[in-house]
């Protein structure tokens, strides 16, 4: 099987390079933390400076973790989705259950052992870079020693290890117990129900939220930094709740936006997004992430900094040094979640070459190829800046009130819209540019493929 | 005759592919089909047939040459103008059906007009789809239906618009005996109870049997063909090409 493991990574390049370099920016970033707990440990650190590093590690990266293992989650997911067809025709061949089982393991491994190489001395650059910020903002004293070693590894991999095993065995088991003529015949639809382990952990995350929210309404007031932190964790347990739920969420948009898109070229798109809603599901789900995530941790940071204004405090060493790792903090994981977003979309739409080749056959002209995908995509992004910024206020809204008093921060809309025209610029070149090579192949060529 | 009454005309149609090693799929071919005839192409694999479908179609650009259909040169320069030019003009069968998974029958059936932004006569489509035996399958998807059904859909699809020109590349190829006479049979109603004109390729003698004129394609030309062709006739026809080949 390892024959054939490796002659598929080849063959599909362009979808294992996207998983390859989500596992990559992931340990990095995961390492890089871990590492820090690392240095915590380190021989003549003060207790202060252990908690410190501590907290750094634990609050910051657990967040990361979180979100790293949905994204690496999703994107090996989808790989072996997109695969569905060519693992048919393996088990067709005669592989057994258990052969495709081993065969998406193994491949998964052998990615993971790949990343793990250039991302163990970039996560050694991302653990002194902010080793390096906590000293200048005197939050760390100076003499600390940097420390990345078996530790930080096993932290920092474990996570993505867990993720991508477990993904690969959900993704694996489905591939291989999928009927074989099933799974060959192409047209085959989406589930369009969704299910009840899917319903209960959204309700789980969406309350998790919730409670957070209120924590940091009601008891945190005056809790200093720990009131962001736990606002910051509404922020990400709601975001994490909504994309869970993403699939229904496209729907609903779909029902709203519904009429506006088949007066104007989007009949087709309507029709896709409806009964393939799980594809269109796979861009959404990191952009809200994203999209929460950024105006969350922004949001706050600015209303902590007005916070310490207003009370004509002047900003200490120690509020600047939370600002920039907050912001160094942020940057990584939107980066992060950015990835994602261009590599699903990018899949996603090369996926889709034999569908707009049987489209062009019919009639359609590249040109209306093109639009009716800009639909989609703009449905995603609706869909996507809509529950983001739901999100996005669950954590902001209390966080707000614990610290002005006003529900509402008076921040204006520059970071929000900043946010959005990031995140839409990335959406859109992924989808329009896979389009433009997708549609670069023959119509004929595309659908004999 | 004129260019005018013909359904299509190809004149000195040429069309070679590969870079360094060129290999002639079309030679200089010269044929004209009237209104309402129903032609097959025959010919061993590699003779062209299905280069001479899809470049008489625009779907492929042809090296030199010209093309009319219903009178009206085709003009493949680039895609989105052999695709407009396409639109009412042509309707295609494929061998694999190429419907759209997410539309249900009437959809798919109604699509090409949609896309064409053409309106379309609902009654005529709803009649179409009774004819072929699927008037109760409105509302279902493709992956619901069998082989055979889906390719009806998809003969109904091409036809809805009334075309000047039916092509079907194998239309019976993905399908059973029993299925393939149905099918046929389909095309050849579109024929004489619509007025179509419908050209088909295929490999199988007696799918060739349903059309009333066979043509014979080997390595790029025309080198025979048959009027009121029979099974018989064309697989002894087909098999002297395959001997007549292994002694040349």
């Amino acid at each position: 099987m390892w024959t054939v493991t490796f002659s598929t990574l080849r063959r599909n390049r362009g979808v294992f390079l996207a998983s390859f370099l989500n596992l990559f920016l992931g340990g990095a970033i995961l390492t890089g933390f871990a590492s820090l707990y690392e240095t915590s440990g380190g021989p003549g650190v003060s207790a202060a400076d252990r908690d410190t590093l501590q907290t750094m590690a634990f609050v910051i990266g657990g967040w990361g973790a979180l979100i790293i293992a949905f994204g690496t989650a999703a994107t090996l997911t989808l790989a072996v989705r997109q695969r569905e067809r060519q693992l048919a025709l393996l088990k067709a061949a005669g592989a057994l259950p258990g052969q495709i089982r081993r065969m998406v393991l193994a491949e998964t491994v052998t990615l993971l052992a790949a990343s793990a190489i250039p991302a163990t001395p970039a996560g050694m650059a991302v653990g002194r870079a902010v080793l390096a910020a906590l000293k200048s903002s005197h939050q760390v004293s100076g003499g600390v020693g940097f420390r990345f070693g078996g530790t930080a590894l096993a932290i920092g991999f474990g996570d993505i290890v867990l993720a991508a095993v477990v993904a690969a065995y959900v993704a694996g088991r489905r591939a291989a117990n999928q009927g074989t003529a099933a799974a060959l015949v192409s047209s085959a639809l989406d589930e369009t129900r969704i299910s009840r382990k899917r319903l209960i952990w959204a309700g789980v995350l969406l309350a998790g939220g919730v409670n957070a929210a209120v924590m940091v309404a009601t008891m945190m007031k005056d809790e200093g930094y720990d009131t962001m932190s736990v606002a910051g964790q509404a922020c990400i347990l709601t975001a994490l709740g909504l994309a869970v739920l993403a699939p229904l969420l496209i729907r609903a948009t779909v029902a709203v936006l519904g009429p506006l898109m088949r007066g104007t070229g989007g009949y087709l798109a309507e029709a896709e997004l409806r009964q393939h809603s799980r594809q269109a599901a796979g861009v959404l789900m990191p952009v809200i992430l994203f999209v929460a995530l950024a105006n969350g941790a922004l949001y706050q940071q600015l209303i902590q900094d007005d916070a310490t204004h207003a009370a004509h405090l002047t900003p200490t060493a120690d509020d600047k040094g939370v600002q920039t790792l907050s912001f160094l903090v942020v940057g990584m994981i939107a980066l992060f979640a950015a990835v994602v977003v261009a590599n699903v979309a990018v899949a996603g739409t090369l996926h889709r070459r034999r569908e707009f080749g049987q489209r062009r056959l019919l009639g359609d002209t590249p040109a209306q190829v093109r639009r009716s995908l800009s639909w989609e995509t703009g449905v995603v992004l609706v869909a996507g800046l809509v529950f983001g910024t739901v999100a996005a206020l669950a954590g902001v809204l209390p966080f707000s009130y614990a610290k002005t008093g006003a529900w509402l921060p008076d921040q204006g809309l520059w970071v929000f819209l900043g946010v959005a025209a990031t995140v839409s610029a990335v959406t859109v070149a992924a989808c329009l540019g896979a389009a433009r090579s997708a549609l670069r192949t023959p119509a004929l060529a595309a659908v004999a493929a | 005759m004129t260019a005018m009454e013909d359904a299509l005309r190809l004149e000195s149609v040429s069309k070679t592919y590969g870079d360094r090693v060129r290999v002639a799929a079309l030679e200089n071919v010269s044929l004209s089909l009237p209104y309402g005839s129903f032609t097959a192409v025959m010919g061993p694999s590699g003779s062209g047939k299905s280069t001479l479908l899809n470049t008489a179609s625009g779907l492929e650009r042809a090296d030199t040459g010209r093309i009319l259909v219903g009178g009206q040169e085709l003009d493949a320069s680039d895609e989105t103008a052999a695709t407009r030019f396409r639109r009412g003009r042509i309707g295609f069968v494929f061998q694999s059906f190429n419907l759209l998974p997410t539309l249900t029958v009437w959809q798919n059936v109604l699509l090409p007009a949609r896309i064409a932004g053409t309106s379309v006569d609902k009654r005529h489509a709803r009649r179409l789809l009774d004819r072929v035996g699927l008037g109760d399958r409105l509302e279902q998807r493709p992956a619901e239906l069998s082989g055979g059904q889906q390719q009806r859909v998809a003969i109904a699809r091409a036809i809805v618009t009334r075309p000047a020109l039916l092509f079907a590349d194998e239309p019976t190829g993905a399908l059973d005996s029993a299925r393939a006479a149905e099918v046929l049979m389909l095309l050849g109603e579109s024929v004489r109870e619509y007025g179509q004109t419908v050209v088909m390729v295929t490999h199988d003698p007696v799918a060739a049997a349903y059309a009333d004129r066979v043509l014979f394609l080997a390595d790029g030309r025309i080198v025979d063909e048959m009027r009121a062709p029979e099974t018989a006739g064309v697989a002894a026809r087909m098999a002297a090409f395959r001997t007549g080949k292994v002694a040349a």
